[in-house]
């Protein structure tokens, strides 16, 4: 019989997520017996990435789609530490964590608390500050309002870091830096690319704070209406799927960087007190994981 | 079974227009028309129906529009419409048709100070249409000025709606309240021009030369709520203040003025108004919540892909597409509340406008210039139904008034289409920074 | 007797309603104050909180216009007058709504599941708080509406028996 699949993308094809689920797609039908369709839908035609959960969790409306660990909080709440700001030295540390099982009992939880499968894991952005003034040192980040994303490490994070953070659905931080409700955000070049956010906001301060983790998540309800033989195509060609991802868009990030930046789009800045700021956030960060009873999962991402 | 593009349409929109024709709410039929699809599609469920309303609450856009009623119906209470009247009056009402200007004009002194037409229908309707019956006026005429005026309170910034569209569609709130402030004067001509010659055909009175002593007294009474719109216009195009909390701060100084300053607002009275702003914001938001849900399954089923591919084909030109979305905005506004529509078809248009090269602060105008037609016509026309309860008309008495004064109106809609830089030129003056 | 009950249980609606307006000033009021005085600090969960309440403002109102009939409904054929097509007519209305209000409360509490299980970023509440208000709706709604559709009925049989 004809099986569709059904996801959804925040982003247009140019976006490395979206080059991802096509790349899914295309791995599933090379694997694959049967024929399956693939309905992928872009440009966050169905809505953003916490409308997506909703539907993931349900089983309704898609199948699958990528969704930072930010929006499964709500669920789960540990799930943010695996991309959580500063917690990744390098791409060499992020790429042996994401190689190895040591997020196993986060998926476990996500799976356990909300019926979400990972499948995989894409990203692979160096997110920074954009912000629509300059912001150079910890003095110029004192109290600057700024969205994040919607999970209390964020949030946590950054007040640790003397910033005032807010959380904004996706869809308003466009207009909420442009009334003032903020002065900037943070996020990765592909992003802030596709949703022309230096428009408002052209400051681009190289905190290199976070290395992307994008898990491609399964619907529980969708995994299970699978026949084991595709269930097991499935979960091969999402982790497969992921490292093309990841390498897509760790190479392109830079890329994208230097192209804003040529075309006076951005004007980028060093961040003076990285260090200090460092050193502001880890204890926050390991107060958080203690709170979770997830300190040994700390360690052993850190381990890596 | 899986549902196809054209039966998902057909079933949406029939659903709904069944339902609003024999008189279930709005709000009601915009829901009542998914759980068809839902029903009959094997990947949806009620669960959509239910989240995406309540998602779309989820905004810290609409947050502006309970504070904005707000604001308005303080000034109401607060008697201060009452000074803004007699401010008119002195600087229109000696005209031929006096208290028909003194309308007109006491609607754009409001519509600068507030962000909604509904109060301005109900606060200087509420006062000025009996006084114009009792000077001689046609009743019909008296609640069809008073409705087709009160429109300006969504095109002369502050507005709710564009706080709502540029929202929704990523604009700057600021340019679209400079770009909605040359297309509202020329309403306020067009209108002023209107009651003009109905004054000179039946004859209407003036209402009287004001003398140098009645000016002076008119201008002290109304001074501090002529500063309302420097407040909060300025605080927004000046990019001090969010628009919600520009339509606080109008609150609060309305609120101020009336409870110290001209002492006419008691606590008793401050309970009602609150009361009733929560009770009219919900009835417009909770629209906003099944709208989002109804927009959703049109996104579901590619709807918006096909109109914007069919309108694109037909490749109409700049003037043409403006005037096809000018069409359907009126269409609509027939039946449906504003915000909805900007939520269902702003959304849907907004490619349209751009594969013609509309520019978007001017596609927004002509959206909202067109939506604030639909308050005032029936079947759906909240101001006219407000303004015809007044005087305890029918609306189906009053339609021909309306549809005269309507013609002038929409002749400047067509002249802001024809020649968009009357809506560009103030913004692009005062914020360069918006249009590089 | 249902009557006087269900009247008591919007006025108790509409005085929520008031309030919640006036509380929903406070945390929008701090974030003014906190950004341009300084008297107080910037406070994170003040959005949260608005957002909060905006949501059961919206909800209560929603279920007062269901009573008070003031949900805006579009006149295109005029207004019934005998004695059937009132009937009709309304009951037609009341159905509609009816219907939808009791897929509300029945699919609403699966959705208030939903928002039990899932917490707040800022405030860490349980979002039960705030999804509770869907099928609380779906039940007020029904309530309300199932009551005006038995009083056309009633006016409808009243007035049968007063045209013998
Ligand atoms: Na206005
Ligand atoms: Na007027």
């Amino acid at each position: 019989a004809d099986m569709t699949l059904r996801g959804a993308s925040l982003f247009d094809e140019s976006h490395a997520y979206t080059k991802t689920l096509m790349k899914f797609g295309e791995l599933v039908n090379k694997y694959a017996d049967t024929e399956v369709t693939f309905d992928l839908r872009l440009n966050s035609e169905l809505g953003i990435e916490p409308d997506y959960v909703n539907f993931l969790t349900q089983g309704v409306a898609i199948d699958y789609a990528i969704i930072a660990p930010s929006n499964l909080a709500r669920f789960a709440p540990a799930v943010p530490l695996m991309d959580m700001p500063f917690v990744f030295r390098d791409l060499e540390h992020w790429n042996a964590v994401l190689s190895s099982d040591v997020l196993k009992p986060l998926e476990d939880e996500l799976l356990e608390k909300a019926d979400l499968k990972i499948i995989g894991y894409a990203g692979g952005g160096t997110r920074n500050l954009i912000s629509d003034k300059q912001i150079s040192n910890l003095e110029e980040l004192k109290g600057h309002k700024m969205r994040v994303m919607g999970a209390p490490i964020q949030a946590r994070i950054f007040g640790a870091a003397s910033a005032a953070p807010s959380a904004i659905a996706y869809s308003e931080v466009y207009n909420a830096i442009q009334t003032g409700v903020v002065s900037g955000l943070e996020n990765e070049a592909a992003s802030l690319l596709q949703y022309k956010f230096f428009e408002v906001a052209p400051h681009v301060t190289l905190t290199q704070h976070s290395i992307t983790v994008r898990p491609i998540v399964f619907s529980g309800k969708s995994f299970a209406k699978l026949s084991p033989e595709m269930q097991a195509v499935v979960l091969k060609a999402g982790k497969e799927a992921g490292e093309y991802g990841r390498k897509v868009e760790s190479t392109e990030d830079g890329q994208k960087l230097t192209q804003m930046k040529d075309a006076k789009q951005i004007e980028v800045h060093e961040f003076a007190d990285r260090d200090k700021l460092l050193a502001m956030v880890i204890p926050v960060q390991k107060a958080y994981a203690e709170e979770l009873g997830a300190t040994a999962l700390l360690d052993a991402i850190q381990a890596k | 079974m899986i549902i196809t593009t054209g039966i998902a349409c057909l079933l949406l929109v029939g659903t709904f227009l069944v339902l609003v024709l024999l008189r279930v709410p709005v709000a009601f039929a915009l829901g009542i028309a998914t759980i068809p699809v839902v029903v009959l599609d094997i990947r949806l469920t009620p669960f959509l129906i239910m989240d995406r309303m309540f998602q779309s609450y989820d905004s810290f856009i609409l947050l502006a529009v309970p504070f904005f009623l707000l604001a308005a119906n303080l000034m109401n209470s607060g008697k201060i419409t009452d000074r803004l009247i007699e401010l008119s009056r002195v600087l229109t009402g000696w005209l031929p048709g006096g208290l028909g200007q003194v309308n007109v004009a006491v609607s754009m002194l409001f519509a600068g100070i507030s962000g909604s037409s509904t109060a301005d229908a109900a606060g200087c309707g509420k006062i000025l249409i009996p006084a114009m019956i009792k000077q001689g006026y046609s009743p019909r005429f008296a609640v069809a000025i008073t409705a087709c005026s009160s429109v300006m309170g969504v095109i002369i910034p502050p507005s709710i709606l564009m706080v709502v569209w540029g929202g929704v569609m990523s604009i700057s709130v600021g340019a679209l309240f400079l770009a909605g402030a040359v297309p509202g004067f020329l309403i306020a001509a067009a209108l002023m021009g209107t009651v003009y010659a109905y004054a000179r055909i039946y004859d209407y009175p003036t209402a009287g030369k004001p003398s140098w002593r009645d000016f002076c007294s008119a201008f002290k009474g109304a001074w501090l709520a002529l500063m309302t719109p420097v407040l909060v216009i300025g605080g927004i195009v000046g990019g001090i203040v969010t628009p919600t909390e520009s339509a606080i701060i109008a609150a609060f100084y309305s609120l101020i003025l009336g409870m110290f300053v001209y002492r006419t607002i008691n606590p008793k009275e401050l309970v009602s108004v609150l009361y009733e702003t929560g009770r009219f914001a919900s009835i417009s938001l909770f629209a906003i919540g099944t709208a989002s849900a109804f927009g959703w399954m049109l996104a579901y089923y590619n709807v918006p892909r096909l109109i914007v591919g069919l309108l694109t084909n037909l490749e109409f030109g700049q003037f043409g597409t403006s005037l096809v979305i000018a069409a359907l905005f009126l269409l609509f506004g027939l039946f449906i509340d504003a915000i909805p529509t900007i939520i269902i078809l702003g959304t849907v248009l907004f490619p349209v406008a751009t594969a013609a090269e509309i520019h978007p602060v001017v596609f927004a105008i002509i959206g909202i210039i067109s939506l604030a037609f639909g308050l005032v016509t029936p079947p759906y026309g909240l101001c006219l139904l407000i303004s015809a309860s007044i005087a305890n008309l029918n609306v189906v008495h009053v339609l021909r008034d309306t549809v005269i004064i309507l013609m002038p109106m929409l002749l400047i809609l067509l002249i802001v289409i024809l020649f968009p830089e009357i809506a560009l030129w103030l913004p692009k003056t005062l914020m360069p920074a918006t249009f590089k | 007797m249902i009557k006087n009950f269900l009247e008591g249980l919007c006025q108790v609606l509409r005085v929520l309603v008031g309030a919640l307006i006036a509380v929903l000033i406070i945390p929008v009021a701090m974030q003014v104050l906190a950004r341009y005085t300084g008297i107080i600090p910037v406070y994170l969960w003040t959005e949260e909180l608005a957002n909060f309440i905006f949501v059961w403002v919206v909800m209560l109102g929603s279920m007062i216009a269901v009573w008070e009939g003031t949900h805006f409904d579009v006149l295109v054929f005029p207004e019934a007058t005998s004695r059937w097509g009132m009937l009709l007519q309304k009951g037609f209305v009341l159905i509609m709504v009816s219907a939808f209000a009791l897929l509300f409360a029945w699919y609403g509490i699966g959705y208030a599941k939903f928002g039990s299980i899932q917490s707040s970023v800022m405030l860490q509440a349980n979002l039960l708080f705030t999804y509770i208000t869907v099928p609380l709706a779906g039940f007020v709604w029904s309530a309300f509406s199932l009551y005006h559709l038995w009083e056309v009925i009633q006016t409808f049989r009243e007035s049968g028996h007063a045209s013998q």
